[in-house]
């Protein structure tokens, strides 16, 4: 292949001259030579280093070692601040407690870092210096050079240097074996206009998933989105809300069976009716709501009414039912500007009007800014605060006809 | 060399002289003709394609094995409570363990000015890096949807999450990924100046064109030397505390949890010890048929196996070594859980596996105190298979002891793998292989280049002497 080209007409003259020797002690006294002649642009070859040749060739030391430290220097700094951004300021997430940016748990990764570095830049330093890759040289076309990388030695002048001359006469002198003429390369060196098509294309084709990626990035679309892998975005059931094609009402959640009773809730009917009772009152604008209580008032029931109180309503209602609970006094001290609506104040003469169906119903469905307490007591509980806010009602406004004969004063009889 | 001789003491075994680095009369065109000729050979030969078979076969299994696994999920491997970390991790830091001793060939004895690591560094570098891609396999597979394995990575992603750097986990991401990335590089700029070799020798078209792409427009100037000298002397600076701090890395998966067994300061240095055995055992292993196969002999001589096998006795009483003192620590330490882990670990369920572990690795080298048993290739041969063994059997102990009684007694178990665990495992060995063999058959084995600067023709001053008897045209 190479004598082949080698043998092409020289059309701009050669690219230099090259003398081939057969060992490292004549190759090292030619460099000496050739460096004390004043040769400038020449190189020594060898297929293996040869100890000595820099300073036979005055080859200066290279700056490698220098890139190197600065590159490694920069894994350390950026490792320690991904560390820092990552872990301390963009996400900064409790993990068993530990501190969020220490140096110690940082130091695998900025020793690693440095060293990922460090390591490209002693490689692609290496590779820009010696400005590779160089796929064409003239040196490959010279068939006395395909021994150069195995067991011969040469040294390369090239046509530029000032001392050249084509026949290699001084390289003879120095004890050169053979002396051959390294022709030009005969390629322009530039790339084919298809190879520059082919490239725009490819370039435009790599460019259309960046672009659509990115369009996806602005645009809205109502199309569902891709599920490259479903994981279980998919899964095989049926939904609340979705026709069924297995049962006959097509309806995907199904009723309770007839007759179920449940768990937590009374059987009695009488008890969830707050409107009809032994005894009814109409509230003008309302409707009729029930005066009685549904239960049987023992002094159980009455115990409980007053835990359940003192648990729900008190803060608000206060403990004596006058609307003073603590919450109240908190948010009347905050400011006297706020909107805040006094709870309503059982001892008063609308709360003393309310029926026993009326309290119930507020427990249960909440009344103005009052939430529901349905699902904090049961209906029991929910009639034994009834019961004991009736209770309530009449210790404050007792009169001493209320008090059991016998214990009567003097002055009523 | 030494200038007296010891009484009764043939010059070859004075432990002054250092060891031939190459048998004499190998000049620079026989060690081209012999490396370069086992790349160049115009017919495969036969044994090759059985051995490739074999080894694509087993490559095979390992990928129907990966394909079960992705497509049904870890449910197939034995991995279950309380032993949620089985054979994946056993055999990743058992790959990675074998995956030391290359680096530390080229790397460290580099440093040390230990020439004859010149014949066998290539070789070793070339079996790290495989060893590093098998064991980059268990990680990666067993997060178990790997189509989310970037997650592994400080990636940006669309729930603004990023990895917690103060889990071992990671730093074993970076440690494992950041030690192949330089072996690779370090391996492939030590071939470069042989790849040009390789494409100033070739004939055929594809193969100039193949091997001058590789080599870069490597011309072998005095410049370019330099600068690869420096480059090469730096990445050995910069592997050499690399490959000590991986399988330290490697251990802080274990020591940094707090579970008896694991959570211990010796494992670092425990674990690169027992690396550097295993994978002196495994490049023994593979380097004892290469020779007598490719006919490097010559090259790859007695001596180099034998300091191979000296160094595998140091580091495999080393082990044995942190072995008794991981006892003595249990002991010492009045740890109550701890005392229980070690007694468990060599009288439990597993005891087995312990003294597989003790006699594979601190018994059976200790045949090398003898020279002959050195030099023996048989000898070394079943001492490094059983190394390779007993060091699989470390791993396991370690792994599956620790879990296997948890702290809650309720949840005490046993593990077993199941066949999917060991056709993945023994797969992994068919990915090991086929690189292997293919390495062999298109690479420079033997890094000619540095082979040629240890023989007397490299030297100035040697070249006229040797000039007669070198010179073969």
């Amino acid at each position: 292949m190479s004598s082949k080209q080698a043998a092409a007409p020289v059309e701009q003259g050669p690219a230099g001259v090259l003398g081939v020797f057969h060992d490292v002690d004549s190759l090292l006294a030619a460099c000496r030579r050739m460096r004390d002649a004043g040769f400038t642009r020449w190189e020594a070859h060898s297929p293996f280093p040869v100890h000595g040749l820099d300073e036979a060739a005055g080859i200066k030391p290279t700056v490698l070692p220098w890139i190197v430290l600065a590159c490694g220097l920069t894994g350390t700094s950026c490792a320690i601040l991904m560390q820092w951004w990552m872990n301390a300021h963009d996400y900064a997430y409790i993990i068993s407690g530990k501190p969020f940016f220490s140096l110690p748990a940082n130091i695998p990764v900025a020793f690693e870092m440095t060293i990922l570095f460090s390591a490209f830049a002693a490689f692609f330093g290496m590779l820009g210096l010696n400005k590779f890759p160089t796929w064409s040289n003239p040196l490959f076309r010279v068939p006395e050079f395909e021994r150069v990388t195995a067991d011969r030695f040469a040294i390369v002048v090239d046509a530029k240097d000032p001392n050249f001359k084509a026949d290699g006469g001084f390289l003879k002198q120095i004890g050169a074996k053979e002396v051959v003429v390294v022709p030009a390369d005969p390629s322009s060196g530039k790339f084919p206009l298809w190879f520059h098509g082919l490239g725009a294309v490819a370039t435009l084709a790599a460019m259309i998933p960046v672009a659509l990626i990115l369009r996806a990035r602005f645009v809205t679309s109502e199309k569902p989105q891709i599920h490259v892998v479903p994981d279980m975005d998919f899964q095989w059931k049926n939904k609340a809300q979705t026709s069924s094609s297995v049962f006959a009402d097509q309806r995907t959640m199904r009723l309770p069976v007839e007759g179920t009773i449940s768990v937590d809730q009374p059987v009695d009917a009488n008890l969830l009716d707050f409107r009809n009772g032994a005894s009814t009152v109409q509230v003008e604008g309302v409707g009729t709501f029930r005066n009685d209580l549904p239960m049987e008032v023992t002094e159980e029931l009455l115990a409980m009414g007053e835990e359940r109180y003192a648990i729900y309503c008190a803060p608000c209602h206060g403990r004596g039912g006058y609307g003073d609970g603590p919450i109240h006094q908190r948010a009347n001290g905050l400011s006297k500007d706020t909107n805040w609506v006094q709870p309503r104040n059982l001892q008063s003469e609308v709360g003393l009007a309310l029926s026993t169906g009326q309290i119930y119903d507020a427990i249960t469905n909440g009344k103005g800014t009052m939430q529901p307490y349905a699902s904090q007591l049961s209906v029991e509980e929910r009639w034994a605060v009834v019961a004991y806010i009736r209770a309530l009602q009449r210790s404050q406004n007792a009169t001493t006809a209320d008090l059991p004969a016998g214990v009567q004063p003097e002055e009523s009889k | 060399m030494t200038d007296t001789a010891i009484k009764g003491v043939p010059a070859e075994d004075d432990p002054r002289s250092r060891v031939p680095l190459a048998e004499p009369g190998t000049g620079l065109t026989k060690i081209t003709d012999t490396v370069a000729g086992i790349a160049e050979r115009p017919e495969t030969p036969k044994a090759w394609y059985v051995a490739f078979t074999i080894a694509l076969s087993l490559l095979g299994v390992l990928g129907a094995m990966l394909a079960y696994l992705i497509w049904n999920g870890v449910g197939v491997w034995g991995n279950n409570n309380p032993v949620f970390w089985g054979w994946p991790i056993v055999n990743f830091v058992f790959w990675v363990g074998i995956g030391h001793a290359g680096t530390l060939i080229s790397a460290i004895l580099f440093l040390t000015r230990q020439n004859w690591r010149t014949s066998i560094n290539r070789f070793a570098e070339a079996m790290t890096i495989f060893a590093v891609a098998c064991a980059a396999i268990f990680p990666g597979v067993h997060i178990g949807r790997v189509w989310l394995a970037f997650y592994l990575f400080p990636l940006p992603n669309q729930m603004q999450m990023w990895p917690n750097f103060r889990s071992p986990l990671l730093w074993d991401v970076f440690a494992v990924g950041t030690y192949a990335t330089v072996s690779l590089l370090f391996w492939y700029m030590g071939m470069v100046p042989d790849l040009a070799t390789l494409r100033d020798r070739a004939r055929h078209k594809v193969r100039r064109f193949a091997y001058g792409l590789l080599s870069l427009g490597w011309t072998g100037s005095g410049r370019q030397w330099s600068r690869f000298e420096k480059a090469y002397l730096i990445l050995a600076g910069l592997a050499t505390p690399l490959v000590l701090s991986v399988h330290s890395v490697v251990s802080f998966d274990f020591a940094v949890s707090q579970l008896p067994g694991w959570h211990t300061t010796i494992f670092p240095p425990y674990f690169v010890a027992g690396a550097v055995f295993s994978g002196f055992a495994m490049v023994v292993t593979l380097m004892v048929p290469a020779r007598q196969f490719f006919g490097l002999k010559h090259l790859i001589t007695m001596n180099h196996l034998e300091v191979m096998n000296k160094i595998i006795l140091t580091t495999g009483s080393m082990v044995g070594y942190a072995y008794a003192m991981e006892f003595f620590i249990a002991w010492y330490s009045g740890n109550a859980y701890e005392k229980f882990a070690f007694i468990n670990r060599a009288f439990g369920p597993y005891a087995w596996a312990y003294w597989t572990m003790v006699s594979c690795n601190v018994i059976s080298p200790q045949i090398f105190w003898f020279k002959k048993a050195r030099r023996s290739i048989p000898i070394m041969m079943v001492v490094a298979v059983f190394v390779n063994i007993g060091m699989w059997f470390e791993r396991f102990v370690i792994t599956v002891t620790s879990l296997h009684r948890d702290f809650l007694p309720s949840s005490w178990g046993y593990y077993r793998p199941t066949p999917v665990d060991m056709l993945t495992f023994l797969g992994s060995f068919g990915l090991f292989f086929t690189l292997f063999l293919l390495f062999c058959r298109f690479l420079p084995m033997v890094a000619m280049a540095e082979v040629k600067t240890v023989v007397p023709e490299g030297h100035a001053g040697h070249g006229h002497g040797h000039k007669e008897g070198a010179s073969h045209e």
